[in-house]
């Protein structure tokens, strides 16, 4: 009611006036009634009725919102202040937008990964099922259970099943997904081209040979034919007619490589593991779409007991927890991503905040100028509290271009990010287009900007308020600034912040640099060069590759490791030793006998395992020299033994030996675990070979350092043995190479972060001075007047920057260590030396003076008679 | 909402909230147009309330606001165009609470005032 009144008043207003002069015309022709003249009777009316306008005024006013009224007046005078300053708009919408948009971009990312809902109907009803057993902590499904559950959990949830299929032709293995045939359904995906699969195309094991293809691949592998519909490709044993493409990005998380969809009951056409030939293998994944009200809190109870009455506890599969993975977005939002984004962000954020301030600074300086004119408008009646607010309009008005700015930085981050990440992305990995998610600025990061651009309008306007509510009226309508100590102090304060921020970031952005080249050949003591790592999901098919491979001329050497080095941390274990009985958390790793020579891993004392202890898994072991100095101090390990002492309710990933084990050699120390790590606190190596049937890694040694010799020698061995089985072949070379691409490209941003931190602790620096010259011009004449030299004024200016520069410096130094110091903690491989400190604070602290110098010579040329004449 | 010193004649005479009594009262004989009010007004208080009439308008519009009345165009006795007020039944359940409070409230001043008459 109120609202419709509020936007139709001029209408309400013309009825209002017609309804007074109705009056008058009725109370005039009753006066004339009376015999008293027009003229006299239209007074008399007038009279009777008072003074229409200010009627007219009231009710206009009770038809009216008071602050909404106000402030559009506000905001017409704020464009028109601002359209008068455009010098000071433009800097700081300029400064403001390229610290939100710098913001914005980090964000950006973010939320393409972690925020942006696949496009998919109700994502967030998508889940995948998994459970933790004693054994391992992602229990898949048997055919037989994702059949029984399916009909029970019908109540709750519809549910689809996925298989990983794959095949090898050459040295390339191409991913697939064997899918019930409901899947699509189950998604709610269309297709792009054609159709998708349906549940009559895997009725039966066997059943039609069709594949969908992802658009993906059928971008990149079939030049985005449009007739290939229809077409019949070979997939692993036998060709599949091609019924479809799926949308772009219309996968599901971890669906990365994958590049066709064929039905469950083609299964028999691939290599490997299939549920109706091996029933037991428990390999299926389940994918549920819960119904509208479940929630996974309600549906994970259900089905920790349905799996709790089917594999009742002695079982190996007994489920410890339940989990429904969300499949809403494409990566899980988990404490690791909660991490990684706090980190992230708060770095950009302090950019942000860098820029916040030089606005408030420019602001401050603005509010001082106006003081005169904001002393006339208070002096008159307008209220503080109003003067303030239009000092909050000002800045909102500020922020919206700001905004703008930024939105056209992040748009343009958006086009050039994917090209650079391609550009530099190391050969020998997995293409990063499949990774890739297209980064256009979407509601959510919209929302986001606006959010963030009106706290920054707010943030910047809080010191000039704040000082507007202080102010004395007399003195500053006198255009009298002298009680400006507190001012100055926060000036001071800002530009310190800055400079602190500003060393962070520098210093931060040249560790990294330094870290990055010495990755580049991390000290990890393993000669990995020409070492590549073939990885078999099939134990038997490996065990009989591992064995060919030796007779390949271009292989000098082949061992086995239960993972790769430089790929993961060491998992760890509780251990026993005899004779000192010190018990302690120590790494292991299961490695076959070929393992130390292959990467040339010293033995410092005793020997390496036997191929005979490997294969009966003796109850022996390796320890790295840290071990040995740690279990057994000043005694001789050779001979001692060792026992695990851990629990086996501890989930563990790989079988470890039981009872004693004797150690028999002690190797040097040297890098097993993940790259960050560095060299290993401790290892402990178990024999293993081949033959194993858990998971492990072949690590294959070529001849030469070319990597295609030895991809030629793997695949020529694997025709011989193992003719269609899939392999992911790569050289650690390119493992690494990934990994400090990753560090190259945190140094980059780093570094971006620094340079721009340093602009604005210069262009800080430089307004804060130049303010402080301007206002004490009239200070500065008369002490020269009085006798001071130009050079005592121009280094008392330059100590009272220093000073403020220094003690920024101290905190921003003091900072970093401690950053450091954490890094250095959680990755040990990581090195901080005293170069990116020094450079940082050099760097620094010549913007800084040199930023006060431009000032500093206006200072010098200060003409005593001139400057007291400005009065 | 009110500015002190700047009241409306009608208003300093009669206690807060009185005139929106009085309209609605005269209103429940009929609708009525605004010149009509006020005359009425004048007229019922044998001239005791005198009023300038122009106050009269924002009170019938609060009171509109509120939906105690409603108005629509129509022509007056003398064949002027002129805007007519009628009682809402929500603006007839306000007089009658208005009225009982009022006679309430003027019994207990009677009583302070005159205590013999008890």
């Amino acid at each position: 009611m109120t609202w419709r009144r509020f936007f139709r008043r001029s209408q309400w207003d013309a009825d209002r006036a017609e309804e007074l002069a109705s009056y008058l015309d009725i109370e005039t022709d009753e006066n004339i009634a009376r015999g008293i003249s027009p003229d006299e009777a239209r007074r008399r009316a007038h009279i009777k009725l008072g003074n229409h306008v200010r009627i007219r005024e009231d009710i206009y006013r009770m038809n009216t919102i008071g602050m909404l009224e106000s402030l559009w007046s506000d905001l017409r005078f704020a464009v028109r202040t601002l359209v008068r300053a455009p010098l000071f708009a433009a800097t700081v919408v300029l400064t403001m937008g390229l610290g939100l948009g710098l913001v914005g971009s980090a964000f950006t990312v973010f939320n393409a990964y972690l925020f942006r809902p696949i496009d998919l109907p109700s994502p967030r009803a998508l889940h995948r099922l998994i459970w933790e057993t004693e054994v391992t902590g992602r229990q898949w499904f048997r055919l037989m259970d994702y059949e029984a559950l399916q009909p029970e959990a019908d109540r709750l949830a519809q549910l689809a099943a996925t298989e990983n299929a794959a095949f090898r032709e050459e040295d390339v293995t191409t991913q697939g997904l064997l899918v019930s045939g409901n899947y699509f359904e189950l998604l709610g995906a269309r297709p792009a081209l054609g159709r998708l699969l349906r549940p009559d195309d895997a009725a039966a094991r066997g059943g039609k040979a069709v594949v969908v293809l992802t658009h993906n691949a059928w971008r990149s592998r079939y030049g985005g034919n449009p007739a290939i519909v229809g077409q019949r490709i070979q997939l692993g044993r036998q060709p599949f007619e091609v019924v479809g493409v799926t949308q772009p990005y219309a996968y599901l998380a971890g669906q990365e490589l994958v590049s066709f969809y064929v039905p469950l009951t083609m299964a028999d056409a691939f290599p490997g593991r299939a549920p109706w030939s091996e029933p037991q293998a428990a390999s299926l994944v389940v994918i549920a779409r819960l119904r509208e009200g479940v929630s996974p809190s309600s549906m994970g109870p259900w089905l920790e007991s349905w799996l709790r009455r089917r594999f009742p506890p002695p079982s190996e599969a007994a489920p410890v927890a339940v989990r429904l993975d969300s499949l809403a977005t494409r990566l899980p939002l988990d404490d690791d991503a909660v991490a990684m984004l706090t980190l992230i962000m708060s770095a950009f954020g302090l950019v942000l905040l860098i820029a916040a301030a030089n606005v408030t600074n420019l602001m401050l300086a603005r509010a001082l100028a106006r003081q005169p004119e904001i002393a006339v408008r208070l002096a008159l009646g307008a209220g503080r509290w109003h003067v303030a607010r239009q000092l909050i309009v000002e800045s909102l008005v500020l922020a919206v271009p700001a905004a703008a700015v930024g939105l056209a930085l992040v748009t343009g981050l958006a086009r050039v990010l994917p090209s650079v990440l391609v550009a530099t992305w190391p050969a020998g990995m997995e293409p990063i287009e499949n990774i890739l998610m297209p980064l256009d600025p979407d509601v959510r990061v919209i929302a986001f900007l606006a959010a963030l651009s009106a706290l920054a309008a707010v943030l910047i306007t809080l010191a000039p308020a704040g000082r507007l509510v202080r102010m004395r009226l007399a003195s500053a309508s006198r255009g009298q600034a002298s009680s400006d100590v507190r001012g100055s102090r926060l000036r001071s304060g800002l530009v310190a912040t800055q400079i602190a921020a500003c060393v962070l970031f520098l210093v931060g952005a040249m560790g990294l640099v330094d870290q990055s080249s010495r990755l580049a050949n991390p000290p990890v003591d393993l000669r990995y060069d020409s070492v590549s790592v073939l990885q078999i999901d099939t134990a038997a098919v490996r065990a009989r590759v591992a064995a060919r491979l030796r007779f390949e001329p271009a292989v000098d050497q082949v061992a086995v490791s239960w993972r790769p080095p430089l790929g993961f941390s060491l998992r760890t274990t509780a251990v026993t030793a005899s004779a000192s009985n010190i018990g302690k958390e120590i790494g292991y790793m299961g490695v076959s006998p070929e393992y130390f020579g292959l990467f040339d891993i010293r033995i410092l004392r005793g020997r390496t395992f036997t191929p005979a202890e490997a294969a009966a898994r003796a109850a022996v072991v390796v320890v790295s020299k840290a071990t040995a100095e740690a279990l057994w101090p000043g005694l001789d390990p050779l001979g001692q033994t060792l026992e695990i002492t851990e629990s086996s309710a501890q989930r563990r990933d790989r079988p470890l030996p039981h009872g004693r084990l004797q150690v028999i050699g002690v190797a040097e120390d040297v890098a097993n675990g993940s790259m960050t790590d560095g060299i290993d606190a401790s290892c402990v190596y178990f024999p293993i070979d081949a033959q194993g049937a858990e998971d492990m890694a072949l690590l294959v040694r070529g001849r030469s350092d070319d990597p295609d010799a030895l991809r030629k020698a793997v695949t020529t061995a694997l025709d011989d043995v193992a003719r269609e089985t899939p392999i992911r072949l790569a050289s650690m070379q390119s493992m690494i190479g990934g990994a400090s691409w990753a560090f190259r490209l945190f140094s980059a941003v780093a570094l971006i972060l620094g340079i721009i931190g340093l602009l604005f602790a210069y262009s800080g620096t430089h307004a804060v001075v130049s303010f402080l010259v301007a206002q004490r011009t009239r200070e500065f004449g008369v002490r020269m007047v009085l006798g001071a030299t130009v050079w005592r004024i121009v280094w008392e200016m330059l100590l009272q920057t220093s000073r403020t520069a220094l003690i920024g410096l101290a905190v921003g130094l003091a900072v970093a260590a401690g950053l450091a110091r954490l890094a250095v903690a959680s990755a040990p491989i990581l090195e901080f030396g005293v170069r990116p400190f020094v450079l940082g604070a050099v760097i620094v602290l010549t913007a800084a003076i040199v930023a006060a110098l431009g000032p500093l010579r206006a200072a010098a040329r200060i003409d005593p008679a001139h400057a007291l004449r400005a009065e | 909402m009110a500015v002190p010193g700047r009241e409306s004649p009608l208003q300093s005479e009669t206690p807060q909230g009185t005139l929106d009594m009085l309209v609605l009262k005269v209103l429940m004989m009929g609708a009525a147009h605004g010149h009509t009010i006020a005359h009425a007004i004048e007229r019922g208080s044998e001239d005791v309330l005198q009023i300038e009439h122009g106050s009269l308008y924002p009170a019938l519009h609060r009171l509109e606001n509120r939906g105690w009345i409603a108005s629509f165009w129509g022509t007056s006795e003398n064949n002027r165009k002129a805007r007519y007020y009628r009682l809402t039944p929500a603006g007839r359940r306000q007089l009658i609470a208005q009225t009982a409070r009022w006679e309430e409230v003027v019994r207990a001043i009677g009583r302070i005032l005159n205590p013999s008459t008890e």
